[in-house]
């Protein structure tokens, strides 16, 4: 068995492909005569050209406006007379063949962006070798591994996948990714979830120890690959995939449907998401908004910062793929554990005690600025809401408003379009935030409960910490105190209370929320329906009642129990 | 000729995305589009040439249109990089 990190949910069972792209290089081979080499060239160039095309194309129709923006940039580059085309055939003039000509002039350009101080622009130097790659394997007439068509279906294991690899694909028929490397914010894990395609990553030695052709088991939410399935196992997988499937069918009768409790309550299911490519899918699956949007996939894509035209493309498309339905995002949310290279973020010695999350945004108001601009701008594509991520005292609360004052300012000024109605809220996870939250909720127009560091928080347990994650629970009496607390706060002031952590999505808590008055639960796309079917089966009034027994339990274990009882007297 | 200065204003710069754009806006022009920067010329037409000259925010560069259409090679070149390049 095989380990590494679940990145996308799911059950797959297929032919592995090994897929290993090798790194082309010209060679010494002498060159035929110079037409023979201008006419290769040329003729590579227009190949490039229209297979970019078609990956625009391809990118336009299946990820994002980021990703059309690569191949654009590509196609131009190949239209370059200047720095490509003329001092290319002229080497070849000079006697070079064409794969040395276009081996050379590349790595002069890719040479001269390496040593640029900008970040941004030396970034770019990847997408020359792209290029060259695709020049020089038609050049040198290389076979490489064609994964546009393929004719049965697969599971591709490769030590990382690039945006054109994975663009160029034949998604139809490849049933699961394997890397070696990445994360689960990499391109390939983001473009996993928002297609539905299992995916593991990080499993290191994957390459050697899975055959070409041999059928192996992936689960994308354990992690895990089996790279020789016995017949059982691979029956026990058959059957598995179908009652899911069998649950699928059974819960789309939810989909398009409001979320009420069976005496009539209503309230909200939403959708929390790391990128725009999963917010379609996300409302398809039932979600009447995406109640987190988290921010940091941006950063964590590039050595480098991404600009404001980046983020308000990222913004815009899932501002538009929700297709009126609010969107929630919520403010760089990084350092601590989230670590992201390009922000250049000192070691701390206790990183979640640190400058992270808004802290770091107003530390770094050119960064933060940046960030509600795009934001803004965005907000003229759909009801957007912006969420302020770790917020400990009104004085923060207090400036994080004044930076988004400006940036409103600022836009209004250069006669930029911005959204109008951009509600500004803020995420109840800092202990702080909840004792007071009658205090805040006079200056925000909404609260997220972030349960996950809430309970650390709280708790003073670090839930990655094995030696005291058994002590880590959201059932704990003082963190439902708390939640109860702020969702009080919350309708005594006339705005909504909304949570977006990991309890929302559970189960066996959502009654207790319900009877404590949650106006809105987000969660996991892939547990909405379960979630609308469950709430339906609920009444209100026996959560209420269940809820108030629950606020007078002394230990977690207890708590729990009274929560649970309620599961088995509804339906 | 025309040339006119021009602040880089938008904080990344003339990076790929915006001088992607550059390069094929002065491409429909038949006068000749060149960035003067630092003493040296680079050609507004070549995407590889701007992106290579590492403009970044803050740099004063000198527009310099030629040819029959300058004027509204300028204008609307101009109008670009003022807007801060779309950004």
């Amino acid at each position: 068995m095989l380990y590494g990190v679940g990145a996308s949910p799911g059950l797959a069972m297929a032919a592995a492909l090994r897929y290993k792209p090798e790194k082309l290089t010209a060679g010494q081979a002498a060159a035929g005569s110079v037409q023979a080499e201008q006419e290769a060239f040329e003729a590579a160039v227009q190949a490039v050209k229209a297979e970019s095309r078609l990956l625009c194309e391809k990118a336009r129709r299946e990820a994002g406006p980021a990703e059309m923006g690569i191949f654009e940039a590509h196609i131009e580059i190949l239209e370059d007379e200047e720095s490509i085309l003329s001092p290319i055939l002229e080497a070849i003039e000079g006697g070079k063949s064409a794969a040395q000509a276009v081996q050379e002039q590349f790595d002069q350009v890719i040479s001269i962006l390496s040593s640029l101080d900008d970040e941004l622009i030396s970034a770019r130097s990847s997408d020359f070798e792209d290029i060259k790659q695709q020049l020089l394997c038609r050049l040198l007439r290389v076979q490489t591994a064609d994964l546009s068509h393929l004719t049965q279906d697969v599971i591709v294991v490769a030590h990382e996948l690039t945006p054109t690899d994975t663009m160029k694909m034949d998604l139809s028929h490849i049933k699961g990714f394997v890397t070696e490397v990445g994360g689960t914010t990499s391109h390939t894990a983001i473009l996993a979830r928002a297609l539905g395609i299992p995916t593991v990553v990080s499993c290191a030695g994957a390459l050697e120890q899975v055959a070409d052709g041999v059928l192996v088991l992936l689960d994308g939410g354990q992690g895990t690959v089996n790279p020789a399935p016995t017949q059982a196992e691979q029956q026990q997988l058959r059957e598995r995939q179908e009652q899911l499937h069998a649950q699928r069918q059974a819960l789309l009768v939810f989909r398009d449907q409001p979320t009420i409790s069976a005496d009539g309550h209503s309230v909200q299911l939403l959708a929390n998401i790391a990128s725009p490519q999963e917010c379609g899918p996300a409302m398809e699956n039932g979600g009447e908004g995406v109640g987190l949007f988290r921010s940091e996939f941006l950063y964590m894509e590039n050595s480098a910062l991404p600009d404001e035209e980046a983020q308000y493309r990222a913004y815009a498309s899932a501002l538009r793929a929700a297709r009126g339905k609010p969107v929630t995002i919520r403010t760089l949310d990084a350092g601590g554990d989230k670590a992201v290279p390009s922000l250049g973020i000192p070691k701390e010695e206790n990183p979640f005690l640190g400058c992270r999350a808004v802290r770091l945004c107003l530390d770094r108001p050119e960064l933060f600025q940046t960030q509600l601009r795009a934001l803004y701008r965005a907000g003229t594509e759909g009801p957007l809401q912006i969420m302020f991520p770790m917020i400990s005292s009104l004085d923060e609360l207090r400036q994080a408003k004044a930076a988004a004052a400006q940036a409103r300012e600022e836009l209004d000024r250069q006669g930029i379009p911005r959204g109008e109605q951009v509600k500004l809220g803020m995420m109840v996870e800092v202990p702080a935030a909840a004792v007071l939250a009658d205090v805040f909720a006079r200056e925000v127009d909404f609260f997220s409960i972030g349960t996950n560091d809430l309970v650390q928080y709280t708790l003073a347990v670090d839930r990655g910490n094995d030696t005291v994650a058994r002590l880590y629970t959201h059932y704990h009496p003082a963190v439902v105190q708390l939640i109860h607390r702020t969702i009080e706060a919350a309708h005594r002031n006339g705005i909504p209370c909304c949570m977006c952590g990991e309890a929302a999505g559970d189960s066996q808590f959502i009654p207790l929320l319900l009877g404590l008055g949650l106006d809105s639960f987000s969660m996991s796309p892939s547990r909405l329906l379960e979630v609308r079917k469950r709430i339906a089966g609920l009444s209100f009034q026996r959560c209420r009642q269940m809820a108030a027994q629950a606020l007078e339990a002394e230990t977690a274990e207890e708590l729990e129990k009274i929560a649970a009882a309620i599961n088995e007297t509804e339906v | 000729m025309e040339r006119n200065a021009f602040t880089i204003i938008n904080p990344t710069g003339l990076h790929a995305r915006p001088a992607n754009v550059f390069a094929k806006l002065a491409k429909k022009y038949s006068c000749s589009v060149m960035l003067e920067l630092d003493g040296k010329q680079v050609n507004g037409k070549s995407i590889v040439s701007v992106i290579s000259a590492g403009i970044v925010q803050g740099t004063q560069v000198e527009l310099i249109t030629e040819g029959e259409d300058e004027h509204s090679a300028m204008e609307e070149l101009g109008a670009f990089l003022l807007s801060g390049c779309g950004e």
